[in-house]
């Protein structure tokens, strides 16, 4: 039997104002397993990565990762992860931000990427977006975690760059590691995803794999994309996906 | 792994020249100001300049360990704060080292109105230099604390300039500007600052008033108050480090 890598047990979270982000949100991921979280803007994504990280708490539910509470993981040195909001420090270079991560990670002696050794001696201010998101990665993967958590890791980043980007994500999940990740792309979920999970205004809607999300659309609308199979997984039916009419071009 | 971070922290400190050059200039200003501006008679003279010599450090050490820890504050707009949350720190570590960078960024302005306070007449033997001075730059660890708390409470940059503005109106009633009497100093004897300030200023004469009117402050009184408010400020400063870790 596989081991749970994570484990989120009717995981809800609220704002001190009341307002419900996350709703009884049940999930499991295998270890070696890849999961693509995916949802539109405010559906809950970046809340639910920040609960996996620790950086914030349930308001109800637990989360755990190998059996242990999300800090206890990162203490451990379980987790990797690009979070959103989680930025770097302008005034240091990419060396020194490289070695001071690696040293709060405890690995003695890091080394540093082929493609980021141009960058080594520019501040990290002078760097352009993909350049960051490129060092993140590279922080995310110091302490060679078992869990991979990216939060839309690729944004900002050129096509050359994401291309390389999943090529080595692909690399640790076949070294065992376990990847959660959002994104907006159908194309970084076909061919990397083992699962879909979907988020809808803070529920899990649906969860499959990419074939089955596919074949879902498919039955829908006949021959249809990821996204189309994602809508109709959530129950919208095909007149949700047109656009509204407006007052001044109803005919 | 607090090393990595001091590394860090000092380094960010050499790389903002214009920052040190103002916690450096600003209590050499303000000593300047009150000292050559307060007429006193003869041997007193000396006291007095003491006296103020020893609370413009304080407020120097406290305004140079506020604004640093301060810093905080514009970390955790920038996200700083979240991905060392995603490292094997501590929270009370991380609270200690920006703690020790800020506090012992107050050794500079101590050394410096230290210096202009032998030019200008202050005289003391040996061992009240040096006890009070690090009672000065010891009393800088509770505004380090002070400053990260408030820093990070604040949503924006602007808390590091309301953590500054509530450090003017501590040392106020604290005793440091101008001395206090009556029923100010028995309400200033609570204060923030007025613990630290009277224990530094214990070495000169003993805690002698300066003059008739002012109450007398055994150390034991103010070293209560010095570590009652340290400990105040380092429970909220450890509840809004584990705060920050939150988005937005």
């Amino acid at each position: 039997m596989a081991e749970t890598a994570l484990h989120l047990e009717q995981v809800g979270k609220r704002t001190h104002d009341g307002t419900v982000i996350l709703h009884d949100v049940t999930l499991t991921l295998e270890a070696g397993q890849m999961m693509a979280l995916m949802g539109g803007n405010g559906a809950g994504k970046s809340t639910l990565l920040d609960l996996v990280c620790g950086l914030t708490t349930p308001t109800s539910g637990r989360v755990t990762i190998h059996g242990h509470p999300p800090r206890a993981a990162i203490r451990a040195g379980g987790i990797g992860a690009m979070v959103q909001g989680g930025s770097l420090l302008p005034e240091l270079t990419v060396a020194e931000t490289i070695r001071t991560i690696a040293a709060l990670h405890r690995v003695p002696r890091p080394t540093l990427d082929e493609d980021l050794l141009p960058l080594a001696d520019r501040r990290v201010g002078a760097l352009s977006g993909g350049e960051r998101q490129r060092v993140k990665w590279a922080l995310a993967i110091l302490g060679n975690p078992r869990l991979l958590v990216l939060d839309e890791p690729t944004a900002g980043m050129d096509w050359h760059s994401r291309l390389r980007f999943w090529r080595q994500v692909r690399h640790h999940r076949d070294l065992g590691t376990t990847v959660l990740y959002a994104t907006h792309y159908a194309d970084e979920v076909d061919g990397t995803a083992d699962l879909v999970a979907q988020l809808e205004a803070g529920r899990l809607v649906s969860l499959a794999t990419p074939a089955q999300v596919r074949a879902a659309g498919t039955q829908e609308v006949g021959g249809a994309g990821l996204f189309t199979g994602l809508a109709a997984l959530a129950g919208h039916r095909l007149s949700d996906q047109k656009p509204a009419r407006t007052e001044g071009h109803r005919s | 792994m607090r090393r990595a971070l001091l590394r860090v922290e000092l380094l960010r400190l050499r790389r903002d020249p214009v920052g040190l050059l103002v916690i450096i200039a600003l209590p050499v200003v303000f000593y300047l100001g009150f000292a050559l501006g307060v007429p006193s008679p003869g041997a007193d003279r000396a006291v007095v300049r003491a006296n103020l010599m020893v609370g413009m450090a304080s407020y120097g050490a406290a305004t140079a360990a506020s604004s640093l820890a301060g810093q905080a504050a514009v970390d955790r707009v920038q996200g700083w704060g979240r991905q060392l949350a995603l490292t094997r720190l501590r929270d009370v570590d991380h609270v200690l080292v920006r703690g020790a960078t800020a506090a012992g960024a107050g050794l500079l302005p101590t050394v410096v109105v230290y210096l202009t306070g032998a030019l200008t007449g202050v005289r003391m033997s040996p061992t009240a230099w040096l006890l009070s001075g690090a009672l000065v730059v010891l009393g800088a660890w509770p505004w380090a604390l002070y400053g990260m708390a408030v820093g990070l409470a604040g949503r924006t940059q602007s808390a590091t300039a309301a953590a500054s503005a509530g450090l003017v109106l501590f040392a106020f009633v604290g005793d440091v500007f101008l001395p206090l009497s009556g029923v100010m100093q028995q309400l200033g004897r609570l204060s923030p600052m007025y613990g630290s300030v009277q224990l530094a200023r214990f070495p000169i004469d003993r805690g002698r008033p300066l003059f008739d009117g002012q109450l007398a402050d055994p150390w034991w009184q103010s070293l209560l108050v010095a570590v009652a408010w340290g400990a105040i400020f380092a429970l909220l400063a450890v509840r809004q480090v584990a705060r920050s870790r939150e988005r937005g």
